[in-house]
């Protein structure tokens, strides 16, 4: 797949899935650098015929957002994780089923995995491809990277 | 005549807080909520749900593993399985093990709805055709 295929599979998906579980209207803007310390870092991966890494970065007031939105207010301690993971199962799987119709085959996503409050991903993805993507809310940001 | 009965299962408390909220308003009942396959089994054994909900994605056993258990646990499980994979492989996948249909994360209430109709309805057919 080429770069933009993906690009805009991945931004097909973050937009309109966000607005309709999360209520979040993201804008797409030019990449840039994230404050790595008020933000929250998750990964995903896709095994199959598409085989990939997916890390979202995602700033701290957004990641609050989403919970309490999916949650309907605040979430019982210790369960703000299986939100966030929902989220980005949600999104990716979204994505993900449409790359599985381009290509063809069945890829699999994994259970998501996020760090603590500025915990930063240090895995090498061992992928020669990526692509990001960048947007923009009233409250903060989200980064999403897909190596391939 | 009782309520159709509900089990889901699904790691997600979102899920399983949307489903229980939309059906419940419309005749069901959710008896039970597991947040794994291997708890879904033990709750389906325990409880005898009319219809089982599942996820596909999950930690352990995913939901596909699950429902082929709980098929040759009782042959007669009804399941309706969820997932944010909803790609025509993966619908080759959930049919070949003998499960009719799949419904997208995030899905649309009425079609989850009308899809829950179409298996009560099947389910009831054939245990009328059973009795």
């Amino acid at each position: 797949m080429t770069d933009m295929e993906v690009d805009e599979i991945f931004d097909c998906a973050f937009v309109p899935v966000s607005k309709k579980i999360a209520s979040l209207n993201l804008r797409r803007e030019l990449d840039r650098d994230i404050d790595g310390g008020d933000s929250y870092t998750g990964s995903v991966y896709t095994k199959g015929k598409f085989n990939s890494l997916i890390v979202c970065e995602i700033s701290s007031a957004v990641y609050e957002h989403i919970i309490y939105v999916m949650n309907g207010g605040e979430p019982a301690p210790g369960e703000e994780l299986l939100y966030i993971n929902e989220y980005i199962n949600i999104v990716c799987g979204y994505a993900l089923s449409n790359i599985n119709n381009k290509l063809g085959g069945s890829s699999r996503l994994t259970v998501p995995v996020f760090g603590e409050k500025g915990e930063r991903f240090r895995e090498e993805s061992g992928k020669s491809k990526s692509v990001v993507l960048y947007y923009e809310t009233d409250i903060g940001v989200i980064r999403v990277s897909v190596y391939y | 005549m009782g309520k159709t009965t509900l089990m889901v299962v699904d790691d997600s408390p979102f899920a399983s807080k949307q489903i229980k909220d939309i059906v419940e308003e419309n005749g069901y009942e959710v008896i039970g909520y597991a947040k794994d396959g291997e708890e879904g089994i033990r709750m389906y054994e325990e409880l005898h749900p009319d219809m089982v909900i599942l996820d596909i994605i999950m930690p352990g056993i995913d939901g596909l593993e699950t429902a082929q258990i709980l098929q040759e646990k009782d042959p007669d499980v009804t399941i309706l399985m969820l997932s944010s994979l909803c790609d025509s492989g993966t619908l080759e996948e959930v049919r070949a093990i003998g499960v009719k249909y799949l419904i997208p994360k995030p899905w649309e209430d009425d079609v989850l709805l009308a899809t829950l109709e179409l298996l009560k309805k099947q389910r009831d057919e054939k245990l009328a055709k059973k009795a």
